[in-house]
C-alpha cells in the first residue's frame, strides 16, 4: 500500500505550515499505521511530525468523530484532514452548533475512492473534490456523474422483499448485536454526552443483548440520525458483527430525499427538516 | 491425566447463582431529606434465623424491578432478626427504594466483602470518627462494640455533619450520649448549627485536634468524605497516631460483591473482596485514580 | 507439551470423514455439538449444528470468542413476577442443564483463555451456571495451521499447538484425515465415543510443528514498565484515538467485565447478567457523578494494566492470550502489540538511562 504521494506531499506540507505558524495546535489526519490494512488517525502536534501524515485508499475512518471530544478540543485549533464523506459530516457538526467554524481549519483532500476494491458508497460519491475547505492538498479528480437511484440501493433491495422476508432479514441480522457501541462511537454526529442507553430513569432502551433490546437500540439510533446521517458507513465498518447498518441509515437517507428533497450535510447553511418547519412540509411520515 | 475441574483443587467454593432473598421493610426512619433507614426481615424466618455477618460487611439491596445497589449493613451482627441499611436517593435503585412502604417486599445477597477486625480491637481504646452518612458503615460496629462493652477500654465516637439537618442516627447519637462510658462529641459545620445545637461547631479535623485524643493503645475507625478522611488522618499523625492502626471503610462502584465483574476493581485490588475496610496504611498504595 | 515428544498412548488418528462420524455419533448420543459454521460471508461462528454439513475447517479463528458458550453475552439470573392477591415471586433461572456439550473446532488461544476465566468465576465463590457450562462441555480444539499477523499468541505464554484446557487436541491433515491428541480425562471419553472412526497411532507418529508466530515482546518487562508508569504522558497519546466503544473488549477471550440490570414491566420481569467494558465511560461513574476514570486515558491504560499487570498481580497469569481480535476490530487501528512493544522500547530507554 503506496501513499498516494500527490496528496500526501502537499498534505504534509500544509499541516507542517499550519503548525509552524500557530495557526493551529493539532492536526488530524491519518497515520501509516505500519503495513495495516487500516490507516490510523494521527494527531500531530509538532512542525517536524507532519511527516507522519499519509493519504491513501485505506484512509477509512472519518476523523470528524474527535472533532466533539473534549480532549482533542482543549488543545485549541484544530486542523483537520477530510475526504468529502468527512467533510458533509462537519457541516451537520457546524449548523448543529457543535464546532465553530472558526475553530477549525479544513484541509482537504480530494479522494477517488477507498478500499481496494473501492467501496460502494465510494462509488456512488458525489464530493470526491471537498469545497469550501481551507486548503485543498493536491490536484482535484475526477467527479463521475453519479445515478441517484444508486445512492439507496441496498434500501431499494430490501424493500423489495415483502414486509415479513424484511423482518426475517432484521431479526437475524439484529440477534448479533451485541451492544458493543461502536457504531455509535464512531459516528462523529453520535456526540450526547449521555447517550439515551444509558439513561436509566426510565431506562428507554434495554441495555441486554437480545432481540428486543437490540431492536429498541438501532432504531432509536436510525431515528436520532434521520435527517442527519451523512451515509459516510462508518458505524458499518466498525461493527464488528458485520451488521448491515449502511441499509438503515440508506433508508433514511432515502425518505428525507423522498419527502423533503433533502440530503444531509452538503453545506454548512442548509436548512434541515427536522430542525425547521415550513407550512408546505409534507405530512408524510408523521403518524 | 491432569483432571480438568479446577475449581476442585482450590478451598471449598461458595455457590453462587445470585440469588436475592425477599426480605419484607418493618420499619422506614427518615434520617434526613434525602436519607432513610430500613429495617427488614427475612420473609424466609428460617434463613433469617441463621443469617450472619460481622460489623463492616456490604450487601446487595435491590429493588426487583428497578435493580440492584451496594449498601453496608447498617445494623449490629448482635441485633438478631432483623438487618438495616441506610440509603441515600442518588438515581434509579435509591430513588425506587424510598418511595416503598412499609410492608414491601425488597431483595438482598450477601454478606459480602471484609470486616473490621473486633477482635484485635479488644483490650484496646476505641476512637471513632465519622462524617455525614459515614457514620452508617461505622454504625454496625459501633453498636457491635457497645453490645460487647466490657471487651473494650475507652470508646470515644467524633460524628460531625455539615448542618444539624445532615446528621444521621439522632436518636442513636442522643442514646450514645447519654452512656456514661462512652465518650461522644458531635459537631456541625460552622454555620450548620440551630440555636437549639448544644454540640460543638467546627470542622471535623479541629475539633478532633481539641479532644487531645491519645495514641497509646488505640484504634482509630474513620468514614466520611475522602476529603475528610485525608484531612482527619493528617491531624491523627500530628497527634501521634500511627495508620497502621487507622481503618476505614471504602466504597467504590460495584455489581457483583464477589469479585467478578471488574467494576470495583482499583489497581490489583476489589473494592468488594479485599475491602470495604482497609487499613489507612494501605490506601497510600492504591492507585491514584481512586 | 512440545509436539515432536508427545507419549504415544494420547495419540490418535482418524481418516477422512471423521469429522462427520464424530457429529452423527455424538448427536445420536443427544449431545450437543457446537462447532464452526460460516454465518456470513467470510466469517465463522461457533454454532449448534445438527450435522457436520455446515462445519467449516478452513478458517482462521471464529469472530465472537470461545468465552460465549460458557459466559454468554446475556443471561438471566432470575426471574419475579407481582400477581395480584399474590406474594411477589421470585425464582432463581434454572443452572444449564445437565445435558453434554461438546465444542469442536475452538482454536487454542481461545481454549487457553478459559484459564483466566476460571480462575475470575471460581474465585472464592464458585458462579454456579459458568461451572456448569465447563462440567458439562468437552473441548474438542483444532490447532491452527495460520495464524496472520495480528496472532501474538506467543508473546503470552500460549502457542498455535497449546494443549492448555483442551480436552483434545486436533491437527487438521489436508485431505480431511486428523491426529488427535488427548489431553485429559474428558478427551479419552471423546475418543471411546467416536469407536472405529478413530484408531491409536502407530509407534513413532510425531505431530507437524507448530507454524511460526514470532514473540513481539517479553511480557515481564511490560510489567516492570507498567509497575512504574501510572502516571504517564503515554496514556493520553495512546488514548486520543480511542473512541471508547467495546469492540475490543467484547470480543476479547479473556475479558469478562459484566453489568447486572432488571427489565421488567409492571409485574413481570429479569434480573440479567450482560457484557459490558471498562473502556465505557459510564462503567466507575457513581451515583454522586464522581467518576475515578473520567477520561479515556484513565480508561486505556486500566485496559493494559488490567491485563498485564493488576490480573497477573493478583492471579498469576496474564489476562491476554494474543488472539489478535482486538486489534482486527478496532475501527481506529489501536494495535495492542503496537503499544506493548512501544512501552517495552521505553523501558530498555529507562534501563539504558539508569546505567549512564
Amino acid at each position: 500500500m503506496n501513499a498516494n504521494t500527490a496528496i500526501t506531499e502537499p498534505l504534509q506540507s500544509a499541516a507542517a505550515d499550519l503548525l509552524s505558524e500557530g495557526k493551529v495546535a493539532v492536526v488530524i489526519g491519518y497515520g501509516a499505521n505500519g503495513d495495516s490494512s487500516l490507516a490510523h488517525p494521527e494527531f500531530v502536534r509538532k512542525p517536524e511530525d507532519a511527516e507522519r501524515l499519509v493519504f491513501d485508499e485505506r484512509c477509512f475512518g472519518n476523523l470528524a468523530v474527535y472533532l466533539s471530544k473534549d480532549s482533542i478540543r482543549q488543545m485549541g485549533k484544530i486542523g483537520i484532514v477530510v475526504k468529502g464523506c468527512d467533510l458533509r459530516a462537519i457541516n451537520v457538526l457546524l449548523r448543529e452548533h457543535v464546532v465553530k467554524r472558526e475553530d477549525i481549519v479544513l484541509i482537504g483532500v480530494p479522494c477517488a475512492g477507498l478500499g481496494d476494491p473501492p467501496l460502494q458508497k465510494c462509488s456512488v460519491c458525489e464530493q470526491r473534490n471537498p469545497e469550501g475547505c481551507d486548503i485543498l492538498a493536491g490536484d482535484p479528480v475526477e467527479q463521475p456523474q453519479v445515478d441517484a437511484e444508486l445512492r439507496y440501493k441496498d434500501a431499494a433491495d430490501l424493500d423489495a422483499k415483502s414486509l415479513e422476508e424484511r423482518w426475517e432479514y432484521w431479526r437475524g441480522q439484529l440477534s448479533k448485536c451485541i451492544r458493543c457501541y461502536a457504531c455509535r462511537n464512531v459516528c462523529p454526529l453520535c456526540y450526547c454526552k449521555r447517550c439515551i442507553t444509558e439513561k436509566t430513569i426510565p431506562q428507554w432502551i434495554e441495555s441486554s443483548a437480545h432481540l428486543r433490546g437490540n431492536v429498541a437500540w438501532n432504531v432509536a439510533r436510525a431515528f436520532h440520525l434521520t435527517g442527519r446521517c451523512v451515509n459516510c458507513g462508518e458505524c458499518e465498518r466498525a461493527c464488528p458483527m458485520d451488521i448491515p447498518l449502511g441499509a438503515i441509515n440508506q433508508k433514511m437517507a432515502q425518505l428525507m430525499n423522498e419527502w423533503f428533497d433533502f440530503q444531509s450535510g452538503l453545506s454548512s447553511e442548509e436548512k434541515a427538516p427536522f430542525t425547521t418547519f415550513n407550512a408546505d412540509d409534507p405530512e408524510t411520515g408523521i403518524l | 491425566m491432569p483432571n480438568e475441574s479446577s475449581a476442585s483443587q482450590a478451598q471449598t467454593l461458595i455457590p453462587l447463582d445470585y440469588m436475592s432473598s425477599k426480605m419484607r421493610i418493618v420499619s422506614i426512619t427518615d434520617e434526613t431529606v434525602d436519607t432513610k433507614t430500613f429495617r427488614l426481615e427475612f420473609c424466609d424466618t428460617e434463613q433469617g434465623a441463621t443469617f450472619e455477618f460481622h460489623a463492616g460487611q456490604f450487601g446487595l439491596y435491590s429493588v426487583f424491578g428497578a435493580g440492584e445497589a451496594t449498601f453496608c449493613i447498617a445494623s449490629s451482627p448482635t441485633e438478631k432478626g432483623y438487618i438495616e441499611c441506610s440509603v441515600k436517593r442518588t438515581g434509579k435503585v435509591t430513588d425506587e427504594l424510598h418511595q416503598r412502604n412499609v410492608g414491601d417486599i425488597i431483595g438482598f445477597r450477601g454478606p459480602y466483602g471484609n470486616w473490621f477486625p473486633i477482635d484485635q480491637m479488644e483490650g484496646k481504646n476505641l476512637l471513632f470518627v465519622a462524617g455525614g452518612i459515614g457514620l452508617a458503615p461505622l454504625n454496625s460496629l459501633i453498636r457491635n462494640c457497645l453490645d460487647w462493652r466490657d471487651r473494650f477500654k475507652d470508646i470515644s465516637i467524633l460524628y460531625g455533619a455539615r448542618s444539624v439537618d445532615d446528621l444521621v442516627y439522632k436518636e442513636r447519637l442522643d442514646a450514645w450520649q447519654q452512656m456514661k462510658d462512652v465518650h461522644t462529641v458531635y459537631t456541625v459545620d460552622p454555620g450548620g448549627e440551630t440555636p437549639e445545637w448544644k454540640g460543638e461547631v467546627g470542622l471535623a479535623p479541629t475539633v478532633l485536634m481539641s479532644m487531645k485524643p491519645k495514641p497509646e493503645n488505640t484504634v482509630v475507625v474513620l468514614c466520611g468524605p475522602p476529603i475528610m478522611i485525608k484531612f482527619v488522618m493528617e491531624s491523627l499523625v500530628e497527634l501521634g497516631f500511627s495508620r497502621e492502626s487507622a481503618y476505614t471503610t471504602l466504597e467504590n462502584r460495584m455489581k457483583c460483591g464477589v469479585g467478578k465483574c471488574g467494576r470495583c476493581n482499583v489497581g490489583n485490588l476489589y473494592v468488594c473482596k479485599d475491602g470495604p475496610v482497609f487499613r489507612c496504611s494501605d490506601l497510600r498504595a492504591l492507585p491514584k485514580e481512586f | 507439551m512440545k509436539s515432536a515428544n508427545v507419549d504415544e498412548q494420547v495419540l490418535y488418528q482418524a481418516a477422512a470423514g471423521w469429522l462427520k462420524s464424530a457429529v452423527d455419533i455424538l448427536q445420536g448420543a443427544g449431545v450437543e455439538v457446537i462447532a464452526p459454521v460460516e454465518t456470513d460471508p467470510g466469517v465463522v461462528e461457533l454454532a449448534a449444528v445438527n450435522s457436520s454439513d455446515a462445519v467449516v475447517t478452513d478458517y482462521a479463528n471464529v469472530r465472537l470468542p470461545l468465552k460465549q458458550v460458557f459466559f454468554p453475552i446475556s443471561e438471566v439470573l432470575l426471574e419475579f413476577d407481582k400477581q395480584p392477591d399474590s406474594d411477589l415471586d421470585v425464582k432463581s433461572e434454572p443452572v444449564a442443564s445437565s445435558q453434554e456439550v461438546v465444542v469442536i473446532g475452538a482454536r487454542p488461544c481461545d481454549v487457553a483463555a478459559l484459564e483466566a476465566l476460571d480462575k475470575v468465576f471460581h474465585w472464592d465463590y464458585d458462579d454456579v451456571r459458568y461451572s456448569a457450562r465447563r462440567e458439562r462441555t468437552t473441548l474438542v480444539t483444532f490447532a491452527c495451521t495460520s495464524p496472520d499477523a495480528h496472532c501474538f499468541c506467543t508473546s503470552v505464554g500460549g502457542s498455535p499447538h497449546n494443549t492448555a484446557q483442551s480436552d483434545v487436541l486436533v491437527f487438521l491433515g489436508a485431505d480431511g484425515q486428523a491426529q488427535l491428541q488427548v489431553c485429559r480425562d474428558k478427551g479419552t471419553r471423546f475418543i471411546e465415543r467416536l469407536g472405529d472412526a478413530v484408531k491409536r497411532a502407530p509407534a513413532g507418529t510425531t505431530l507437524p510443528s507448530p507454524p511460526e508466530v514470532a514473540a513481539r515482546f517479553d511480557s515481564e518487562k511490560i510489567k516492570t514498565w507498567l509497575d512504574e508508569n501510572f502516571e504517564s504522558d503515554f496514556w493520553t497519546d495512546v488514548s486520543l484515538k480511542c473512541l471508547g466503544c467495546g469492540a475490543c473488549s467484547f470480543l476479547c477471550p479473556t475479558c469478562h467485565c459484566f453489568d447486572i440490570v432488571d427489565e421488567a414491566n409492571w409485574r413481570k420481569g429479569q434480573r440479567r447478567r450482560n457484557w459490558d467494558c471498562c473502556s465505557h465511560p459510564m462503567f466507575t461513574k457513581h451515583a454522586s457523578g464522581h467518576n475515578p476514570r473520567p477520561d479515556q486515558a484513565s480508561r486505556c491504560r486500566q485496559r493494559v494494566m488490567h491485563k498485564f499487570k493488576y490480573f497477573p498481580e493478583r492471579f498469576e497469569q496474564l489476562a491476554c492470550v494474543g488472539c489478535g481480535r482486538c486489534t482486527r476490530a478496532c475501527c481506529v487501528g489501536q494495535n495492542l502489540v503496537g503499544i506493548l512493544t512501544d512501552i517495552e522500547a521505553r523501558a530498555k530507554e529507562g534501563n539504558d538511562s539508569d546505567a549512564e
